[in-house]
């Protein structure tokens, strides 16, 4: 996954909402519910609309109390989770 | 009118006596705006530092569907100042209900696939869609089944579909059987085994409602809108608001949700073409009942609606006493006197023959025969006749003439 040029967007088999802070997501395909912390509903409220990798990363530094190398391994693995659930897709910018 | 900030105020310079639950009534009104201002919020803050009996109110909440509103409103502007007792009700009960409303969007949106696979256009209406589109979040609206509306002959294919997922239609029915209700009803009822009630509608209203919205109406100027990347149809605004007002007026708005629906879709007013509602309503002759909701949405909910509806709504003066019989109900925790909703429908119709058609219903419904009339009078079968005499004695016995004298007082109110 590139940082640069991938880009994040919601899956269209899912539906979530907002429970004061926190997300609860139902896949469509699968009928599973997912929890988000405050943590992940930030991320997920940043990728309401496609956003690249640079971008999230940037917004959480700007927001919580993280070196850029931890902020980093942690969004990837929280997005490679998300997009193992099936919740996200990320593409290569020029794809979407 | 009045806002709702001063309803207890409003009520007291008007020497109605403050039921013991004004304030309670008054807090739920203000947390169940969709938008709470500013002004709001500081009441807000003030009324939960005063007794507010959090028991009664998470109830009462609860009965009037407005209980995620309710906690959303009270997490936002005073979390601290509720007990945490209370706050952990509301939060528990605005995620059940919320992880419900997932559950039934996900199939809704199932079944519309369904739908759309084998080429029957449907519109999901009430539920999610309402609570997507109005509220802005499903989880945001308290709502326990599901509602489609198919084209009359669609409903067959629609019922064989819905079986085939799983579905049991509450009563079983050929599809010769089903003409029968095709014609004289507006939906039916199917259940899943996972606890999911779905009502197919091929129309909202039938002959036996005291005003009548034609299936064609339905179809008519439909809207789109997107759950969860999907494009669904949506009945337009105006339609919506006027179905929402004819079904809270029908039930004498018993719950505060209905008319935040009004209020959320006031709010909508960029989608809403208001000449449209008016003329919709006029076709109709259900103008009165649509300022009614109006009115009702904007005292108690703080909804304003454009100056020349307004002002419209200010024009009749039959809207001011009926809301503030409306409000009588809702603060008070006794239940409705008889012949008091049916004397309220009658002065919410603008026309003498609707008015002598709801009379003539209301009527017919006094008069036959129950249960209750062959248990108490037992007479031989030549003299069954005589139960229709008897029957209005008994009611007399029981309730008193005042029902009766609302009743023809209705008639002749405007």
């Amino acid at each position: 996954m590139d940082m640069n040029s991938s880009l994040v967007q919601r899956s269209t088999n899912q539906i979530a909402c907002d429970m004061g802070g926190e997300v609860v997501i139902l896949d469509l395909k699968s009928g599973t519910y997912y929890g988000l912390d405050v943590l992940g509903a930030r991320v997920w409220s940043l990728i309401e609309q496609p956003a690249s990798l640079v971008a999230i990363r940037d917004t959480i530094m700007s927001e919580y109390e993280v070196d850029a190398a931890t902020c980093e391994r942690d969004i990837l693995t929280f997005l490679n989770q998300m997009q193992a659930a099936g919740l996200i897709e990320i593409s290569n910018g020029s794809h979407l | 009118m009045m806002s709702p900030a001063t309803l207890r105020e409003s009520l007291s310079a008007m020497n109605v006596q403050l039921p013991s639950r004004s304030l309670e009534f008054e807090l739920m009104c203000l947390c169940a705006r969709i938008t709470v201002d500013s002004v709001a919020e500081a009441r807000i803050r003030a009324l939960v530092r005063q007794e507010v009996d959090w028991n009664f109110l998470i109830v009462t909440a609860h009965q009037h569907r407005v209980l995620p509103l309710l906690y959303r409103s009270l997490e936002r502007v005073a979390p601290d100042e509720v007990p945490e007792l209370a706050i952990r009700r509301l939060r528990s009960a605005f995620h059940a209900n919320a992880t419900r409303n997932l559950f039934l969007t996900g199939e809704l949106l199932q079944v519309i696939d369904i739908f759309r696979a084998h080429d029957i256009p449907c519109i999901p209406y009430k539920g999610p869609v309402l609570a997507s589109l109005v509220y802005g979040d499903i989880s945001l609206r308290q709502f326990a089944d599901l509602d489609v509306i198919v084209p009359v002959k669609a409903v067959a294919r629609a019922r064989a579909l819905l079986v085939a997922r799983g579905y049991r239609p509450e009563k079983r029915m050929s599809e010769k059987e089903l003409l029968d209700p095709i014609r004289t009803e507006k939906d039916i009822t199917l259940f899943r085994d996972n606890g999911i009630e779905l009502e197919m509608h091929w129309g909202v209203t039938t002959d036996a409602h005291p005003i009548q919205i034609s299936p064609q109406l339905l179809w008519k100027e439909l809207g789109t809108h997107s759950i969860a990347g999907k494009s669904v149809q949506t009945l337009p605004y105006e339609v919506l608001l006027l179905i929402q007002c004819i079904h809270g007026a029908t039930h004498g708005w018993e719950r505060l949700g209905w008319l935040c629906d009004v209020a959320g879709i006031v709010r909508s007013q960029r989608g809403l073409n208001w000449d449209r509602a008016i003329e919709h309503a006029t076709v109709l002759r259900g103008r009165r009942i649509l300022f009614h909701g109006l009115a009702l949405a904007r005292d108690l909910l703080g909804a304003e609606p454009p100056a020349n509806v307004l002002q419209a709504i200010q024009e009749d003066p039959v809207l001011i006493p009926l809301s503030e019989q409306v409000k009588g109900w809702l603060l008070s925790e006794s239940p409705v006197p008889p012949g008091e909703r049916e004397q309220f429908f009658m002065r919410l119709r603008e026309h003498p023959a609707d008015k002598l058609r709801v009379a003539f219903k209301q009527a017919k419904s006094y008069l036959a025969l129950t249960s209750r009339d062959t248990e108490s009078f037992r007479v031989p079968a030549f003299l069954t006749w005589m139960l229709y005499v008897l029957r209005p004695i008994r009611l007399a016995c029981e309730y008193g003439l005042t029902p009766f004298t609302r009743f023809f007082k209705g008639i002749f109110q405007s």
